[in-house]
């Protein structure tokens, strides 16, 4: 089930916080739990096993993490859950890129080729796995308490406002709001409004600013002018969509009291890709530095390693988004630039760049990024490269002027202006922004609605990790 | 925040709250639990269709988008839809303008397509004459508010020149389309060409191929009636159609009579060998009267394998599979394509009609 659609919106939604508030409070995480099994099992019922198979051995393992009578024993659970865990995440995500990379491997020696059929990926297996992952060094570190029952932590788990698509949640951060949490009109209210932000982020820009970005990068050899035009729509599509979801997410956590750690803040007014990572999908770039990069060394091993420990850390992650070369590249790319930084000093400074060049430096440097994180394959990523640098002509061609619209034109725009505003109104920005939120929060809401109810289904990007 | 944006905020929630519960009451109340079994869950089977049952029950859907679609015309003068606007009124298919990575190749693997078929036909001593029919957006220019690419541009007079080229007999329909007195040769609000027109182009292709002996009068002129045309109907503006500057268009109806014998000898005589009609939605419709009037001006019965939905060139292929089982070959066969068709791949053309 996706956030952005009217079974959503108009029939779950409104079944299941009318089923919330009914219940009593001790009873509630059954509730969530029953519904979110629900909401996930609506993709597909028979991948509900799996997300319970690996909630349950991620249970498992954090008890015996915590409670096994040797410190062997429990290292051993921590070890069999996570590597559990990632079996689980390798099998149906990477599966297939293996296959077919040792495949093209085997071929190329004039071997004959595995014949192994297609694994189907299961939605939110990205998300559920890190999830999983850090509960049991949580508990297993004694950072956060184990759940108190099986129900709680099934719930959370498989807590339907993240599940498919984050923010990536870790139990230590709403443990003790399973426990007790405020609940009030005025906070449903903010969630309702904060809901109704993110569908507009999702469908009034971002799904507009899709009309634009697909057919250019499905083009083969897209112009100057077109490569331009689709890399930035598809920059300003991903962080709204993103991003939308995300403030959906937040939005529905809050109708139900919970409340859940930003995702977003402001990153294309990032002055660094340092400071980009502490503004981009912050729930996933501090699951990596507190479960990847630290336990990898992080700085402490000496200046080259701290390099090496940056980039395997963004590589990894760049792979954790999918099965893809384009992915690796992506986090090589980001890692290579984010080891650089350090190197020049990017810990003990705002910026590295100088101060005139450093936000649009920044910019370029993460569009160039998204460029090949979007990208089908490698080669369609370098045929856009190709087309930025003039090496296809320079106006629009025939085959896509006819498909690029006032309409998409106009949402970019939009979204642009979004983007930089906190540069103009600096220190005011966020009351401005709340003032403005809250009066609009009616006509945007009737506005996506209205679009949504008319238009066919729009999936989430992220949907896919 | 300030007491009254705190107001604002909860009593926005409140309505937003009150018109989510009510639609979706209404929605549900309307969308029966159909039976599912284990598979049909297990796949999302049930699921999907649930939910798209859910979602054609929606009220207001239809009223809600036409709003959106209005106010997407008010502020930017185009939809997000296939339908491009023009001046007055006018409305284009999308296809007009379309151009792929693919466009010459599929162009020229059409026209080959085109000869490779009528040369079958033409083989078994059955005359053929292809009807290329141009684009509205071609004959109704000064209609346009945006250029189409030259590719497009170009590709009429390619088509025409390629397949007689290849032998085969073509009629120029642009010839006959873009003749002041007929216009205007299509209908404003459809993709589709006036009943005049294609009474026109059956004229000229009878005379062509010299086989306008029958009777104009046979095609009875009679009363108009309101059309909605499907290029409106993508619109999807329903009530808002008026207040959006779209007036509603008529379209006259005929009728075709059987022609009277000249003698009682004709009464009893052999009746003369068919005309064939093979294409598209254009002749298949009978709202247009092509086939009917090709029946009133050669005198001879038409009979229309035309299909709607298919594109041009499968009809003529399915025709071709049931040619040699027909009772009687025809003296003629008449194959209308539209030219908006042939620079698309063959299995885009259905989707395309379908829309």
């Amino acid at each position: 089930m996706i956030f952005s659609t009217p079974l959503f919106i108009f029939g779950f939604l409104p079944i299941f916080l009318a089923t919330y508030y009914v219940t009593p409070f001790r009873h509630r995480s059954v509730v969530i739990l029953l519904f979110s099994y629900l909401f996930y099992g609506w993709w597909k019922a028979s991948f509900l096993a799996l997300i319970f198979g690996m909630s349950l051995v991620s249970y498992a393992a954090a008890h015996l993490a915590l409670n096994a009578s040797t410190a062997q024993k429990r290292k051993l659970a921590v070890a069999f859950g996570v590597s559990a865990d990632l079996i689980m995440l390798g099998y149906f995500k990477y599966f297939n890129f293996f296959r077919d990379n040792t495949n093209a491997a085997l071929e190329a020696i004039g071997a004959a080729p595995f014949e192994f059929s297609d694994v189907l990926l299961p939605i939110g297996i990205s998300f559920h796995t890190f999830q999983s992952i850090s509960y049991i060094i949580d508990v297993y570190r004694k950072d956060a308490p184990p759940a108190r029952n099986l129900v709680d932590f099934l719930a959370f788990g498989s807590l339907f406002p993240q599940l498919i698509a984050g923010p990536v949640l870790r139990y230590k951060d709403v443990s003790d709001q399973f426990l007790a949490r405020e609940q009030s009109f005025s906070i449903f209210a903010k969630g309702v409004k904060r809901f109704f932000q993110g569908l507009a982020m999702k469908v009034l820009l971002a799904d507009t600013l899709a009309t634009m970005a697909d057919p250019i990068f499905a083009a083969s050899n897209p112009t100057l002018t077109e490569a331009w035009l689709g890399s930035l729509a598809y920059t300003f599509q991903l962080f709204f969509d993103f991003a939308g979801y995300s403030a959906m997410a937040i939005g529905l956590g809050l109708m139900i009291g919970f409340r859940f750690i930003e995702n977003f803040n402001h990153p294309y007014i990032a002055r660094s890709i340092t400071e980009f990572w502490k503004r981009w999908h912050i729930s996933l770039s501090s699951w990596l530095r507190d479960y990847l990069y630290v336990p990898l060394g992080g700085n402490r091993k000496g200046k080259r390693r701290t390099y090496v420990n940056l980039t395997l850390t963004m590589v990894l992650g760049g792979f954790w988004h999918g099965a893809n070369w384009t992915f690796l590249l992506w986090g090589i790319w980001h890692g290579g630039i984010m080891a650089l930084e350090r190197a020049l000093g990017s810990k003990n400074r705002e910026s590295v760049y100088p101060r005139q060049i450093a936000l649009g430096l920044t910019f370029l440097m993460v569009l160039i990024g998204w460029v090949m994180f979007r990208a089908p394959t490698v080669e369609q990523a370098f045929a856009l490269y190709g087309g930025m640098i003039g090496l296809n002509g320079i106006g629009l061609s025939d085959t896509l002027i006819w498909q690029i619209d006032t309409i998409a034109l106009a949402a970019l725009f939009v979204a642009m202006t979004i983007c930089a505003s906190p540069l103009v109104f600096k220190a005011n920005y966020e009351a401005r922004a709340e003032i403005a939120l809250t009066y609009l929060s009616l006509p945007l809401a009737a506005l996506s609605l209205t679009k949504l109810i008319g238009q066919a289904n729009s999936p989430f990007l992220y949907f896919q990790f | 925040m300030t007491p009254k944006l705190h107001l604002i905020e909860r009593v926005s929630a409140v309505i937003l709250s009150l018109a989510i519960v009510a639609i979706g009451i209404a929605s549900l109340m309307r969308t029966p639990l159909e039976n599912a079994t284990f598979a049909q869950l297990g796949n999302g089977a049930w699921q999907q269709s649930y939910e798209s049952s859910f979602e054609g029950n929606l009220p207001l859907s239809d009223e809600l988008k036409a709003g959106y679609h209005a106010m997407q015309i008010l502020l930017f003068g185009q939809t997000q839809t296939e339908v491009v606007i023009g001046r007055e009124g006018w409305l284009f298919s999308e296809t007009e303008f379309k151009v792929t990575e693919t466009f010459d190749r599929d162009l020229r693997n059409n026209i080959a397509t085109i000869s490779e078929l009528s040369a079958a036909i033409e083989a078994q001593n059955i005359p053929v004459l292809v009807v290329v029919l141009p684009d509205k957006a071609r004959v109704m220019s000064d209609k346009l508010t945006a250029q189409r690419s030259t590719i497009v541009e170009n590709r009429y007079q390619l088509v025409l020149d390629e397949l007689r080229q290849d032998g085969r007999d073509v009629l120029d329909g642009y010839q006959i389309l873009s003749d002041p007195a007929l216009r205007p040769a299509f209908l404003r609000t459809d993709t589709h060409w006036t009943p005049e027109a294609a009474q026109s182009v059956a004229s000229a292709a009878l005379q062509r191929v010299a086989l306008d002996n029958g009777n104009v009068e046979n095609l009875l002129r009679l009363e108009r009636h309101e059309h909605d045309g499907d290029l409106y109907r993508l619109l999807a503006l329903g009530p808002l159609q008026q207040l959006m500057g779209f007036e509603t268009e008529t379209v006259t109806n005929y009728e075709l009579q059987a022609a009277a014998p000249a003698s009682l000898n004709d009464l009893f005589g052999e009746t003369q060998p068919a005309i064939h009609l093979v294409g598209t939605s254009y002749s298949a419709d009978s709202a247009w009267t092509f086939a009917d009037a090709l029946e009133a001006y050669s005198g001879r019965p038409v009979l229309n394998f035309a299909q709607s939905g298919f594109g041009p060139l499968k009809p003529m292929q399915n025709y071709m599979s049931e040619l040699n089982e027909l009772p009687e070959l025809p003296t003629l066969v008449i194959w209308e394509i539209p030219e908006k068709y042939l620079s698309l791949d063959p299995s885009e053309m259905s989707e395309i009609e379908n829309d």
